[in-house]
């Protein structure tokens, strides 16, 4: 009988808007009960649970200075313990160098303009090769994302180029554009194009059909669809496609700079290997990670703000 | 409770408040479905290519400006599919359907679209998922004024700045009935609007209905598989269904046996639902829901639904 199901229905509804159902006894007076309580305490608990957001920052894992403390703890360790190996002698100094001559090669390093320099061509080569690639992905993503046409004629040579190893680039892009900027920017740019690329055509194949119909409904189409239905509803994954790229590009900063180059930290690694300059080649490493490290943070943020508004 | 309650008077007094030419600046259009059938390629793999799957067939049906016209059918039967085929959301396979006079072709901007679940934009807040609904052209202070209005209207006013994951169901289904209402539209099509809905705030949602449509009188095709709402809401009701001999399994089966002989011998038969019965309901509205008139119609729907009358149908929970 429908109005049996109905009843059975509405219990259904308040099982899963409570997470238990005082009313599911047959009764008439008990059903009808707790099913006038459940919009209004519903409406109330959500008005708690938005009062309650601000609050909630007092919880110690939600402080900046608790998780930066603790976030620093490893690396802290981990800068004692090689202190600690290279002044027992553990290891020679040849292999491991002392934290305070990875210092001291840093400081000369910048003492004779070198470190600025290598730093800053090599973010620069980073940020404009991520910048054109990510801007190519996402037009490319958006294009085989929303229409099956260009999936079926871009898709399969996009699958190709992108199975092609990074290195395998070297060689044709240094006979074409010659060991200047634009090989070097060029690689990173392909490195990256691709993951996003892929996480936005992957988004927007899977965007909300409902959601897309809603807007057409509504009389939406064309860029104005895309620009305030279908782009806003993938914006999170683009953001970790960004990310993703980031790393990326500088991945393939370093096997620009290691295969052919005069400044940036790749060839300060390639340099300092044939000089047998350990403490410089330390200095890299950790010069990238920190790079890295700091670049991917700022995406980050732009991630958690993007998280916020369009999530 | 008493939050409910004061949502359901604040929308009673606003719709007095409200200068009577501003929600009705639209008139009703008439819908005309003439010979409309509607049938979906098969997706079964063996089926191959060419099988059709007739889901509607030779619905010819007049609705009036302004009538509220309830579409009941039991589930699968294509009622969604006609509505979506009024809205412009799908097109018919044959027949064909005019709007005040004029046929519809892709989206229409005289129709707006309720459905069943609210698909409001999570990203937007209540508000500017209202603004969605506007018309093309609106000026943005007209068109704040306009979503306040209506936000008034549905009892959201307080929840303008909210977002839609904060607000509850019955809620987001209000502000989603909302945008509808933003387009003006001369015809309202809602399919199953309430249907996700629990009883209580489904009742509360049906009379705000009521109350929308005497302040906006538009044409309204509303989709349901809810008798009493039907019985309700409607001035009319038509049942969609299959003749006699023509179930829906009977059918696909047949259709599937006939596809592996022959391809070509499927459209020949008439299979797919049509109009059954159509009657008028008698009384203003409100009616009352215990009434004895919409009793004996509520168990000849049901007949007609395939649900055995029993010697007596239980009125719970009305």
């Amino acid at each position: 009988m429908p109005p049996r199901d109905k009843l059975t229905n509405s219990g259904q509804e308040r099982r899963g808007l409570l997470g238990a159902s005082p009313g599911q006894s047959v009764g008439p007076g008990a059903g009808v009960r707790s099913r006038v309580d459940v919009p209004a305490a519903t409406e109330r608990a959500e008005h708690l649970e938005d009062g309650a957001k601000r609050p909630v920052g007092r919880r110690l894992s939600a402080r900046a200075w608790y998780v930066i403390g603790s976030g620093a703890i490893l690396p802290i360790i981990l800068v004692a313990a090689w202190q600690l190996t290279t002044s027992l002698g553990i290891f020679s100094v040849s292999q491991v160098p002392s934290p305070e001559m990875v210092w001291l090669a840093g400081i000369d390093l910048a003492k004779r303009g070198l470190l600025g320099q290598y730093v800053a061509i090599s973010t620069q080569r980073v940020l404009i090769g991520f910048v054109v690639g990510a801007g190519l992905g996402l037009g490319f993503g958006a294009l085989v994302g929303l229409s099956r046409a260009s999936d079926i004629f871009f898709a399969p040579t996009l699958g190709a180029i992108r199975a092609v190893p990074s290195l395998a680039w070297v060689p044709l892009l240094i006979l074409w554009l010659k060991i200047g900027e634009e090989s070097k920017i060029t690689l990173i740019v392909i490195g990256a194009f691709f993951p996003v690329y892929t996480t936005v055509a992957t988004a927007l194949r899977h965007v909300d059909r409902q959601l897309v119909e809603a807007g057409r409904a509504f009389g939406l189409k064309g860029v104005k669809l895309f620009a305030l239905v279908q782009l806003p509803a993938v914006i999170p994954s683009v953001v970790s496609g960004l990310r993703l790229a980031l790393a990326q590009a500088w991945l393939f900063l370093v096997a620009a700079e290691l295969i052919a180059s005069s400044m940036g930290i790749g060839f300060l690694l390639i340099d300092s290997q044939s000089n047998g300059r350990v403490d410089r080649i330390f200095l890299a490493i950790i010069l990238l990670a920190i790079l890295g490290k700091l670049t991917d943070a700022i995406v980050g943020v732009f991630e958690r703000w993007a998280n916020r508004k369009w999530a | 409770m008493p939050n409910a309650t004061t949502t359901r008077t604040g929308a009673a007094t606003s719709l007095e408040a409200l200068p009577g030419g501003h929600v009705s600046t639209n008139c009703a259009f008439a819908v005309e479905f003439v010979g409309v059938g509607r049938a979906f390629a098969s997706e079964k793999k063996r089926g191959a290519r060419g099988v059709m799957y007739p889901v509607l067939r030779d619905v010819s049906l007049t609705v009036r400006p302004g009538e509220v016209l309830a579409i009941l059918g039991t589930s699968g039967c294509g009622k969604s599919t006609l509505l979506r085929i009024a809205g412009g959301l799908d097109s018919p396979s044959v027949g064909s359907v005019r709007i005040d006079g004029s046929p519809v072709a892709g989206i229409d901007a005289r129709c707006a679209v309720g459905f069943q679940e609210p698909r409001l934009l999570p990203w937007r807040t209540v508000a500017a998922n209202v603004t969605l609904g506007l018309p093309a052209g609106t000026s943005r202070a007209v068109g704040r004024n306009r979503v306040a209005e209506l936000l008034e209207l549905v009892g959201l006013s307080g929840f303008a700045e909210h977002r839609p994951r904060e607000i509850s169901g019955g809620m987001a289904q209000r502000a989603s009935l909302a945008r509808a209402l933003a387009r003006n539209p001369g015809v309202l099509l809602l399919d199953e609007p309430f249907g996700a809905l629990d009883a209580l705030t489904k009742l509360k949602m049906q009379d705000l209905l009521l109350d929308v449509h005497v302040a906006a009188p538009t044409t309204i095709l509303l989709v349901t598989h809810d008798v009493d709402e039907a019985l309700q809401l409607a001035d009319r009701i038509i049942l969609l269904g299959y003749e006699d001999g023509t179930d829906k399994e009977e059918g696909t089966d047949v259709a599937d046996r006939t596809a592996v002989a022959d391809r070509t011998a499927v459209a020949d038969r008439v299979y797919g639902a049509t109009v059954l019965q159509e009657l008028t309901v008698p009384g203003a509205r409100p009616r009352d829901r215990g009434s004895a008139e919409l009793a004996e119609l509520r168990g000849r729907l049901l007949a007609g639904l395939g649900i055995a009358a029993k010697s007596t149908i239980p009125a719970f929970p009305y």
